[in-house]
């Protein structure tokens, strides 16, 4: 009874983790208040909703944090720290005097290393009436009441730039010991025509970024030979700054509006940086489209940075719903061809993977969608070891409301047609929608994944939240929060942590050119566990922290070690460091790092060169005939077979091609070398889009044949689409033409197999629907051989219930059941995984398997024993969890294909959960092209969001149709536990980030455990999806009875993988990797010493 | 259920014949002219393409004009002569039928039918059924039937025109290997709008290609090129009429022939859509205006109505199989890409390809389809336009104001010469075509 009462009362006076101290409790009343104007709104200015900044720092060095609020139009506040969560506008008495024009970000800098931290103010200047310019109020020492007095001397600095500011960052970016600044600007012009990219390289002296070099205290523009770009279709509004590649230079993440790629420069050491997104799109994939604020941190404690850069997608569906989405994928397929990155209306969480490549799992980790956001913050909130986030957002007209855009607006514009252009355009801006909502919390798991704690962190107000930082306020070891707010106070979350975690907080004391130690990184060694920090202030959008690195320890009360290096590479290591606050000195730092260079063991080496074949795939069509699909299924090539074809005892290798590609033929010879043989043999069949083909004997002559399949879902019927059989005379194929006449299909896979334990090699080949009918399954394939190369289709004899199991999309062959006759399981789209019992004469569909909910969009099977027990495990390869869908048996992912509009042609209609909710996956613009009768009663977005999949389509309609479901999108390990039943487990979160299209085993690292390579990717889905591009290849390992995500074996497979086969080349083992519409890549298995 | 109807039935009957005087309905040729400036609003807010457009005016007008032909000895039923269309039902009780309030409600239903927010029309059909119920029940009731029965027999005749097939055809595929070929323009680089339109049943013409234009002059960036010249020429003119400032005549008359319904706008971080009438409503206007100035009957306006908007119809099918045939790119997305990458045409570019223009197509046609109905040189004040904020504008003909609606598009840099020169001459042949297969009049 007693603890029933507790428990209940425990749940009622829970307290939120972030209390919001009031105005009236801090003395912080500083509100951000804007202020519509026939010269200055937002149809004069495109960021006059983006909010303003904050910046925390001590200005009067009496060990408390002080706060300078920005205000756009109003005058900026700087606030005294009492101690207690109490300030002091000190602004007035400070000489602090901002209250004009345009301001912007903030950020705080010892700018004359005096030991008083000075503050540098961005602004709008040289655009219409507003004429201000940066401001650098340089801090001339406290009076005896301890305010600070300042003095504005951005001249003397030569950094009173007047253009379009957005924020600054002071940093070393050089090494040479002294605090250059990164000016991130933006343009003003209108957003919506694209161009070309190539426009980045030309320069405009307002809106383009500049790299300013600290020459003695003067600020030189080195923009242009440090490899900035300055173009006028920037629209900067993020700056991250962080040594990604832990090489010891800092290096730049910019995110930009609009269409116009982020830029992710890699400090060369030299003075020059690279920008990676625009020269090589594989390293990050897609990056954010709408990008506003970002952040760099290390959120899986691996010692490597990882950046957030946020965008605009809500969470809410009903926002989603009537908000302007992505261009359709035809037209992104222009705008990349127009010379941009990929870009995605989602936040983008690139998991940093030793500095060379990043795996985008924002939607795998939970924090892809937070409404309209501005700033993110990586910190750890609840000390327990983990970097968690928070994120402002809200906006106080959201400009890309649909209704607004093609309804409201012209309704206004007609009734104001007689009316002055001013009032009519304050009348529009009255009619923008709000969108006031709360900020995120999210908490750190520790793997990969956030959870979202904004209900239980904090009061979850609505509001329209920008600039942010954290900073510990009130000195009691946890992270406070401060936001800048439009048109309300600002907050300040007080943080009232009482789970008795620790903390460590550190302060600098660095040299006479760099006072506060900026660029300073520590790594705190715990328990086998690595926490790194870095102090560049500058974060959070518009904002900036202070120069204090705060490390969460969870209950440990000492550090194992910590190891503290400088910009100069100088470092200290100081063992068992004990809980609290401690500053560091440059002076102790004794040691030095001769290189950073990090040691690293290979596994594989790429070899270039190998064979003259480079995969080339049109784009794909079919979003154009179906645009209702969330992928297609165009790209499946190409698949790699490898053989010793002529018995000279070397592998040679077949790879496919693509529509009107021939597929070849490369013969190894006894250098190592590749010669293409018989091309024109495989020319004549250029035209099929081949998928998938295997080496086998087929007329028991000794030599290997070949067979063929195609697919491309294109061809409806046709030769295009039939199997076709080379027989090997003597090391030459000759092309049975008789062979599989009458069979076409949209194949997936063929299998050579003895079935039927009569001594030659049968054929199993599957199909993964029917041509150009998106889920709708065709007929499957069992051809029995008759020992000479004959073929007969005995499927209805062997299988009937095979021959109809659905939209096969990988199978294999294995004894399960020790009969002595291979099984068959076969994995495919909208179908569960099924093992089919061989007895010689019929395959059965084997019952009790626990498999009969396993529905998925499976693409790939490996079986093996992989946990060593004595029978066979299955992993399968699945759609993965790193996209806004999600499935399970509650909540399925279904797909309805029916007539709805009775013009005679099927539409797939396919629907998701987003919470509760079941939604139809097309946008509402491509449904209405499809289906005009929905703009009937559905005509305004807002309308059609709130409808419910019912009231779209009729109860009626949506039972009548053909329905398919899907209750599982992750790879899963199904563990064989005897008898076979099987239990299905995950894989790793890693291993869900993306597609996983095919799978090798191996012990890649020879320690005799086994290992498991995954491949994947998949570009050709819905824009609205993105672009499935995260893996890099992973490799798992068998350990501990489970599959766990093995680091320590690096990889870099990037790109759209299909399939991975393994040769002996030149006497060394090799795997080969076929990626869609690019070359192959081999990589030679290489040993460590 | 039927007896509960019919008990209903014999005591409105009752009620009816107790306490109604009879009064007639009149339905005048403003009647007329405020339901097509209804649907006209409707097609407006809720966005429809030019050739989309021109479908929704064509079928209601055709259907109030079989109705009033059907007692009117001066005008000949289309039945027969518009392809696939069969004779409307007779009406079974003439006794109180008033074919003019019957030929309106057909409008009104069929209006209803072909746009969206179908609550538009209803509210405004509902205050006319309210007036008239009060002025003579009976007369209502019974012409109200007919109009719907006819409604329902146009529209299952409308119905067969493969309009909802096209719907799930493919959308257009972008040719990006070939430089001549259309691209999506900005800002918004929508997609190529209807590409199966040749598909739609036409209604006179025996085909979509049957006035298939010459083609154009043959793609060539040469600057020697009889195609680089036009390319060029766009170019010039643009900048010689920007330079003349926005009072000049060629940018007032860009502006006033642009109707386009989705004009993409950007004003700092807001967009929004201007939208306006379509060409094919521009004429439908300018129908409205020279039945007005000539005084015509109601008969005489919906035979008016009713040709041009078969003519404009038929020419769209007509333009739109040229235009998917040619596949021709824009002058925008040349002039960007060999010329001046900052050049912006005066008038946005609409999402479809260029060859031939549909207002030029579109406007030939309409023109010759008006000049039979009301005679040449009829001259007019245009203020069709006045709603959109653009100025009144007059001509001395028809075919002038076609003329200058063609020349429009180039001045609006949306066009080479060759698709308004070879577009305005496809509409006339095409126009000429329909009124002498069209036996309207006796």
């Amino acid at each position: 009874m007693g603890i029933l009462f507790s428990g209940c009362k425990q749940k009622q006076e829970k307290e939120k983790l972030f209390k919001k101290r009031s105005a009236s409790e801090t003395g912080v009343s500083f509100k951000n208040q804007l202020t519509d104007t026939p010269e200055l709104n937002i149809l004069t200015y495109l960021y006059f909703y983006n909010g303003a900044g904050v910046a925390a720092g001590d200005f009067n060095n009496d060990g408390l944090p002080d706060l300078y609020f920005t205000s756009n139009q109003e005058s900026d506040r700087l606030y005294l720290n009492n101690g207690n969560l109490n300030f002091t506008d000190i602004t007035e008495a400070s000489g602090i005097d901002n209250s004009d024009e345009w301001t912007t970000g903030v950020t705080q800098v010892d700018i004359n290393n005096d030991g008083w931290l000075d503050i540098y103010v961005c602004k709008v200047g040289n655009y219409q009436t507003l004429k201000g310019k940066n401001l650098l109020y340089v801090n001339q020492g406290a009076d005896n009441k301890g305010i600070p007095t300042f003095k504005e001397e951005a001249d003397k600095y030569n950094l009173d730039f007047s253009g379009f500011s957005t924020q600054a960052a002071f940093f070393d970016y050089d090494l040479d010991g002294d605090l250059d600044m990164y000016l991130l600007n933006h343009s003003v012009k209108p957003n919506r025509t694209y161009g070309k990219g190539s426009k980045r390289k030309q320069i405009d002296s307002l809106s383009g970024d500049i790299l300013f070099r600290n020459d003695d205290g003067k600020f030189m523009d080195v923009s242009q030979e440090a490899g900035i770009f300055q173009g006028s279709i920037g629209y900067g509004l993020g700056i991250g700054i962080s040594d990604v590649n832990n090489d010891g230079y800092p290096d730049v993440y910019i995110g930009n509006d609009f269409f116009e790629n982020d830029y992710f420069y890699f400090n060369q050491g030299n003075g020059t940086f690279k920008e990676t997104i625009s020269s090589n799109e594989k390293v990050l994939g897609h990056t954010s489209h709408f990008s506003m604020g970002n952040t760099i941190a290390d959120i899986n404690n691996d010692g490597w940075t990882d950046i957030i850069s946020l965008d605009m997608l809500p969470e809410n569906l009903e926002t989603y719903k009537t908000s302007g989405l992505e261009y359709a994928f035809p037209t992104y397929d222009q705008y990349l061809r127009n010379g941009f990155a990929p870009q995605y209306m989602q936040n983008t969480l690139h998991l940093n993977r030793k500095g060379q490549t990043f795996n985008e799992i924002a939607h795998m980790s939970g924090v892809a969608a937070t409404e309209w956001s501005w700033g993110a913050l990586f910190a750890d909130f609840d000390n327990d070891g983990h970097k968690d986030l928070f994120v402002s957002n809200g906006i106080k007209g959201a400009t890309n409301d649909m209704d607004f855009i093609s309804f409201i607006a012209n309704e206004k514009i007609q009734k104001a047609i007689e009316s002055g252009m001013t009032q009519k355009e304050m009348s529009f801006i009255g009619e923008l929608p709000e969108k006031k909502v709360p900020n995120y919390f999210f908490k750190n798991n520790g793997d990969l994944t956030f959870s979202d704690v904004t209900n239980t962190w904090s009061e979850s107000e609505d509001s329209f939240s920008h600039g942010c930082a954290y900073v510990d306020l009130d000195n009691d070891g946890d992270l406070d929060v401060v936001v800048n707010n439009v048109n309300e106070e600002a907050y300040i979350l007080e943080n009232t942590q009482k789970d008795n975690n620790r903390s460590l907080s550190l302060s600098f004391e660095g040299t006479t050119k760099n006072r506060f130690g900026v660029g300073v990184k520590v790594k705190a060694y715990i328990k086998g566990s690595t926490l790194v920090g870095e102090s560049f202030p500058t974060k959070g959008y518009l904002s900036s922290t202070t120069n204090t690195i705060h490390l969460g320890l969870g209950k440990d009360s000492i550090l194992d070690s910590l190891q503290v290096i400088w910009p100069s590479k100088r470092f200290q290591t100081l063992k068992e460091v004990s809980v609290g606050k401690l500053t560091l000195k440059y002076e102790d730092a004794l040691d030095s790092i001769a290189s950073l260079k990090h040691k690293s063991f290979n596994f594989f080496k790429p070899v270039e060169g190998l064979i003259p074949f480079a995969h080339d795939e049109k784009p794909t069509v079919e979003f154009n005939v179906d645009p209702l699909i969330p992928f297609a299924n165009t790209n499946n090539g190409p698949s790699v077979s490898v053989a010793d074809i002529n018995q000279d005892g070397l592998d040679d290798v077949f790879i496919s091609g693509a529509k009107a590609q021939a597929s070849a033929l490369f013969v190894q010879n006894k250098e190592g070398g590749f010669t293409q043989l018989q091309d024109e043999l495989f020319a004549q069949d250029a035209f099929n889009e081949d998928v998938a083909h295997t080496f086998f004997d087929a007329n028991g002559d000794g030599f290997k044949d070949l067979v063929v399949v195609s697919a491309g879902n294109e061809f409806k019927s046709s030769s295009r689409i039939q199997p076709r059989l080379y027989l090997n005379k003597n090391g030459r194929f000759v092309k049975d033409s008789l062979a599989f006449k009458g069979v076409e299909l949209n194949a997936s896979k063929v299998l050579a197999v003895d079935f039927d334990n009569d001594g030659d090699m049968d054929l199993t080949i599957t199909s993964d629907q029917k041509p150009r009918q998106f889920g709708i399954e065709d007929r499957q394939y069992l051809f029995q051989n008759d020992g000479s190369g004959n073929f007969e289709d005995v499927t209805s004899v062997f299988s009937k219930e095979f021959e109809q199991v659905g939209n096969v999309k990988d199978a294999s062959w294995i004894d399960l059941d020790g009969n002595g006759y291979t099984d068959l399981i076969v994995v495919g789209h909208w179908m569960p995984v099924t093992i089919f019992l061989n007895n010689g004469k019929e395959l059965t569909l084997a019952s009790g398997d626990n498999l009969e909910n396993s529905h998925g969009l499976w693409n790939s099977l490996i079986v093996d024993d992989f946990d060593g027990d004595g029978d066979m495990d299955l992993v399968v390869g699945n759609w993965g969890l790193n996209s806004k869908l999600k499935a399970s048996l509650e909540r399925p992912l279904t797909l309805y294909s029916k007539d709805f509009d009775t013009n005679g042609s099927v539409e797939p209609l396919v629907t998701y959960y987003h919470g509760t909710k079941e939604t139809p996956f097309a946008s509402k613009d491509e449904l209405v092209k499809q289906l005009p009768f929905l703009n009937k009663d559905f005509l305004s977005y807002k309308s059609f969001a709130k409808a419910s999949l019912e009231d779209l389509f009729g109860e009626q309609n949506l039972d009548s149709a053909i329905k398919k479901e899907v209750y599982e999108l992750a790879s899963c390990y199904f563990e064989n536990t005897g008898n076979l039943q099987f239990i299905k487990k995950q894989l790793p979160n890693i291993a869900q980030i993306s597609t996983v299209n095919d799978m090798l085993a191996d012990d890649f690292d020879r320690d005799g455990v086994k290992d498991l390579l995954l491949v994947g990717n998949n570009y050709e889905i819905s824009t609205q999806l993105g672009r499935m591009d995260a893996s890099h290849g992973i490799i798992l390992s068998f350990k501990d009875n489970g599959p766990k995500w093995n680091k320590n074996i690096p990889i870099d497979i990037s790109g759209p993988a299909r399939s991975i086969e393994k040769a002996t080349i030149n006497n060394k083992e090799h795997y080969i990797i076929g990626i869609n519409n690019s070359k192959p890549l081999f990589l030679e298995r290489i040993i460590n010493e | 259920m039927i007896r509960r109807i019919g008990l209903l039935l014999f005591l409105a009957v009752l009620v009816i014949s107790c306490s109604q005087k009879k009064e007639d309905i009149v339905i005048s040729p403003e009647d007329f002219h405020e339901s097509v400036d209804r649907v006209t609003q409707v097609m407006i807010h809720d966005i429809f393409s030019p050739p989309v457009a021109s479908r929704i005016f064509v079928y209601p007008n055709i259907a109030a004009y079989e109705i009033l032909a059907s007692q009117d000895n001066k005008y000949l039923s289309l039945a027969n002569q518009v392809r696939e269309l069969s004779p409307i039902p007779k009406p079974v009780d003439t006794t109180s039928l008033n074919y003019e309030l019957a030929a309106l409600v057909a409008h009104i239903d069929l209006n209803k039918r072909l746009i969206f927010s179908e609550e538009r029309i209803e509210t405004y059909r509902d205050s006319l059924y309210a007036l008239w119920e009060t002025k003579n029940r009976d007369q209502y009731e019974v012409s109200k039937k007919y109009g719907l029965e006819v409604a329902e027999h146009i529209a299952e005749w409308m119905n067969g025109d493969n309009y909802a097939q096209t719907r799930t055809m493919p959308k257009f595929t972008v040719d990006t290997d070939n430089p001549s070929r259309w691209q999506p323009t900005p800002p918004a680089y929508m997609a190529g709008i209807e590409p199966h339109w040749s598909k739609i049943r036409p209604f006179v013409i025996d085909s979509a290609s049957q006035f298939k234009p010459t083609p154009p002059p043959p793609f060539s960036m040469d600057k020697d090129s009889d195609f680089y010249k036009e390319v060029q020429e766009v170019y010039d003119i643009s900048n010689d009429i920007t330079a003349k400032g926005d009072a000049s005549e060629e940018v007032q008359i860009a502006q006033f022939w642009d109707c386009n319904p989705y004009v993409s706008v950007t004003r700092g971080h807001l967009m929004f859509a201007t939208k306006k009438i379509t060409p094919g409503a521009h004429w439908i206007g300018i129908t409205k205006i020279a039945s007005r100035k000539s005084n015509a009957d109601l008969h005489k306006t919906v035979y008016a109505y009713t040709k041009a908007s078969i003519a404009m119809a038929d020419a769209f099918i007509s333009c739109w199989d040229e235009k998917y045939r040619s596949n021709l790119i824009r002058p925008e997305t040349l002039i960007n890409e060999h010329i001046d990458e900052n050049w912006e045409p005066i008038l946005q570019t609409p999402p479809f390809p260029e060859y031939t223009s549909g207002h030029s197509v579109v406007s030939g046609a309409a023109a010759v389809a008006l000049t039979d109905v009301f005679g040449d040189n009829f001259a007019f004040h245009d203020d069709t336009e006045v709603p959109y904020g653009l100025p009144v504008r007059s001509f001395p003909s028809f075919k002038a104001a076609a003329d200058e609606a063609a020349i429009s598009r180039m001045y609006g840099g949306i066009h080479y010469r060759a698709a308004v020169e070879i577009g305005v001459n496809q509409g006339r042949n095409l126009g000429k075509f329909v009124i002498d297969n069209l036996q309207m009049t006796q």
